[in-house]
């Protein structure tokens, strides 16, 4: 960045980068939990995308691949997730925890070998027309490709979720998978396809750190971003608009520490690292009540498992 | 799962749980074989460091005691429904509380006002810790397992603010750590080993926690809470109050395997006090199906895993992450296997479990009742 870049157009800018993986992390797991199938390995599943984008991006330097392969790995993981939560019914609040002790582990024995490696990036492309006007193109369109497909996906999971019949399909699958049954919907291939693909989305949120954000492997890259992403599906009320909302606002604690700090602020820069989680934590709290108010709640089926009846 | 009866189905969980650490053994002995390691010499390696002599024996315990610690706490929340993973969090919260009053005493303190001064303040800041999702629980229902998740980050930062910042010592400015206790903050060691006073505090704690769920009234509700909510509601009993007393006995129980840490381990407070001794106590309480008395025994197992798996570091270059991979899959083959091993104990008893009492009036057969009870892992 350089000077002549006022502060906030550059804490705005900086914004969208660091929401962008939390933000497709929780709408992929909108989709998920909309179906009645939680999956608390966010965490571990965005660790696993990035490393796998850091070493496919290191060995081809092609970030295409890269980013297919972290799409790829979110597939099979949540394919994982869901044999050990849909098919075994396990409890899924566990297997999302053991999952993200597993693959940090994973990511942790193999990420070792991949730290300071220099990967091929993704870098800003400024979109013509709209990248030109001042501020509003700066901050909005003079972004990496990853941010505009991220602007595309809020708007198609929401339409997939609320205007498509699959999206009525998979959203009786997750108020009552036995009434959805009764309508001829195939439950478990409904809550797997809606798993892998919110796994996949998170996978790419992961893929998005590595690539874009700290630009190669770091350990514990995630930084606890998995677990925010699902702070945010249950502040969203499971609605990926206002997962956005909650995602910009992630982003814009984040990005604002970080030009504080490059301000040379004297604030401790631990201080400043507990503002994102204090924000979601008080964010789910303020959602908490407005649900209250508004009686609404989470998908009646959420974290129960459905077993067919035979 | 209410009371301790040697029954059918407390067998089945007992092979269950061996059964789990069997196939996570195996298939991470497969994984390690594909990354071109000798997994015979790295698991015989860790057997030989965690089990092989006394001095062996008493590291495993050394390294067994937060996790134990930390398993209680995550079983005193679970028998009343809460899944607190946030007992990292309220480890390194009781770390820094011990660590507040050993650096602010005099160091002609006598040691055992010192170490139960520590001890209660260390206690004190793991329940404030766990009170933070615990009111949030019960005054709003926010969802107590994320929020006690992002504490346990939040924790990390203050600690390294702490020792990078205000507490640093003094003398030596290049290691972002305090100074090193005054003697009388030593908690008791057995001669000539590391294992200290914090093990046979943490063994007692079981017991007692193990007759308070068994033997008393309040151990009752607290499983009447967590087996069944509702029931409990009708039953009159107070069950926010069981509720946030559970959650911060949960947080000063963690807060001790940080305080044990401090003051008998390190004898200082840096970071990396815990190699994320919380998360192996949550698959600990979770391999032991909650009960205090298999906590124990479970602990000491995977404590001879951490213990072993840190000498492999130096001698075969082992990284330490693997010890979390085993965990993660020994845990996943327990989760997958729970359903199954419930039918399987159900047949063999040819009864419903007294559990069933909670079911609603419209469940399929082995369908668990709703979030809350799901989450209680019973």
């Amino acid at each position: 960045m350089t000077d002549s870049v006022p502060f906030f157009v550059a804490v705005a800018s900086g914004m969208i980068r660091c929401a962008t993986p939390v933000l497709l992390a929780s709408v992929g797991e909108c989709l998920t939990q909309r179906s009645g199938v939680m999956n608390l390995g966010l965490e571990g599943i965005m660790l696993a995308g990035a490393l796998v984008a850091v070493v496919v991006s290191y060995f081809t330097q092609n970030v295409l691949l890269a980013i297919l392969a972290a799409l790829l790995v979110g597939l099979v993981i949540g394919f994982v997730h869901g044999v050990i939560c849909i098919r075994l019914q396990a409890n899924q609040v566990a297997a999302g925890i053991a999952m993200t002790i597993l693959l940090g582990g994973i990511t942790a024995f193999f990420g070792v070998n991949f730290v300071g490696k220099s990967i091929a990036t993704i870098s800003a492309v400024k979109i013509p027309v709209l990248g030109d006007i001042p501020i509003v193109g700066t901050i909005f369109f003079n972004q990496d490709p990853l941010v505009y497909l991220c602007y595309f996906i809020v708007p198609v999971v929401y339409w997939l979720i609320n205007r498509t019949s699959f999206g009525l399909s998979l959203r009786a699958v997750g108020e009552d998978p036995r009434a959805a049954a009764a309508a001829g919907i195939d439950v478990q291939r409904v809550r797997y396809l809606c798993t892998m693909l919110g796994a996949s989305l998170a996978a790419l949120g992961g893929a998005y750190l590595a690539l874009v954000y700290a630009q190669g492997w770091v350990e514990n890259i995630t930084a606890g971003r998995g677990w925010i992403a699902v702070g945010l599906v249950m502040f969203a009320a499971w609605n990926p608009w206002k997962a956005l909302i909650g995602a910009y606002l992630f982003g814009l604690a984040i990005s604002l520490q970080l030009r504080l700090q490059a301000a040379g602020s004297d604030v401790s820069p631990y201080l400043l690292g507990m503002l994102p989680y204090f924000l979601v934590i008080t964010a789910m709290a303020l959602s908490s009540i407005m649900a209250r108010r508004k009686s609404q709640s989470h998908p009646a089926a959420l974290g129960i498992p459905y077993a067919e009846q035979t | 799962m209410i009371g301790i009866r040697i029954s059918k189905a407390t067998i089945v969980a007992c092979l269950g749980s061996l059964g789990s650490i069997l196939c996570g053994l195996l298939v991470v002995g497969l994984f390690l074989l594909l990354a071109g390691r000798n997994p015979i010499n790295i698991y015989s390696g860790i057997f030989a460091s965690a089990f092989g002599d006394n001095f062996a024996i008493s590291e495993t315990l050394v390294a067994a005691t937060p996790v134990m610690f930390c398993a209680l706490a995550v079983a005193v929340a679970g028998r009343v429904g809460l899944m607190n993973i946030g007992v990292e969090g309220q480890l390194l919260a009781g770390a820094i509380g011990s660590t507040f009053v050993a650096l602010a005493m005099p160091e002609t303190t006598p040691a055992w006002l010192m170490l139960s001064l520590m001890c209660i303040s260390g206690c004190l800041c793991g329940a404030l810790w766990s009170a933070i999702p615990a009111v949030l629980k019960v005054g709003l229902n926010v969802n107590e397992t994320i929020v006690s998740l992002l504490l346990n980050y939040v924790a990390v930062l203050v600690l390294e603010f702490l020792i990078h910042g205000p507490w640093q010592d003094p003398t030596n400015v290049s290691w972002p750590q305090t100074q090193a206790f005054p003697a009388c903050a030593e908690l008791l060691h057995m001669p000539e080993s590391r294992l200290h006073l914090g093990f046979f505090i943490a063994v007692v704690i079981g017991i007692a926690l193990a007759i308070l769920l068994a033997k008393t009234a309040i151990g009752f509700r607290a499983n009447v809470i967590g087996a069944n909510p509702e029931a409990a509601k009708y039953a009159h009993y107070k069950v926010n109050r069981y509720l946030i007393a559970a959650m911060l006995v949960s947080g000063a129980v963690a807060a001790l395997a940080g305080f044990s840490q401090v003051s008998a381990i390190e004898g200082r407070l840096r970071s990396g006090i815990s190699p994320g001794y919380g998360y192996t106590g949550f698959l600990v309480c979770w391999l032991a199906r909650q009960n205090p008395i298999a906590i124990i025994f479970t602990s000491v197992l995977l404590g001879g895993f951490l213990s072993g798996a840190d000498n492999l570091q130096l001698t075969e270059k082992l990284p330490f992450a693997t010890v979390n991979i085993l965990e993660g899959a020994i845990f996943l083959f327990l989760l997958g296997s729970e359903s199954s091993l419930k039918r399987l104990a159900e047949k063999m008893q040819l009864r419903l479990p007294s559990k069933n009492v909670t079911s609603p009036p419209e469940p399929t057969p082995t369908q668990p009742v709703n979030l809350e009870t799901s989450e209680a892992g019973a």
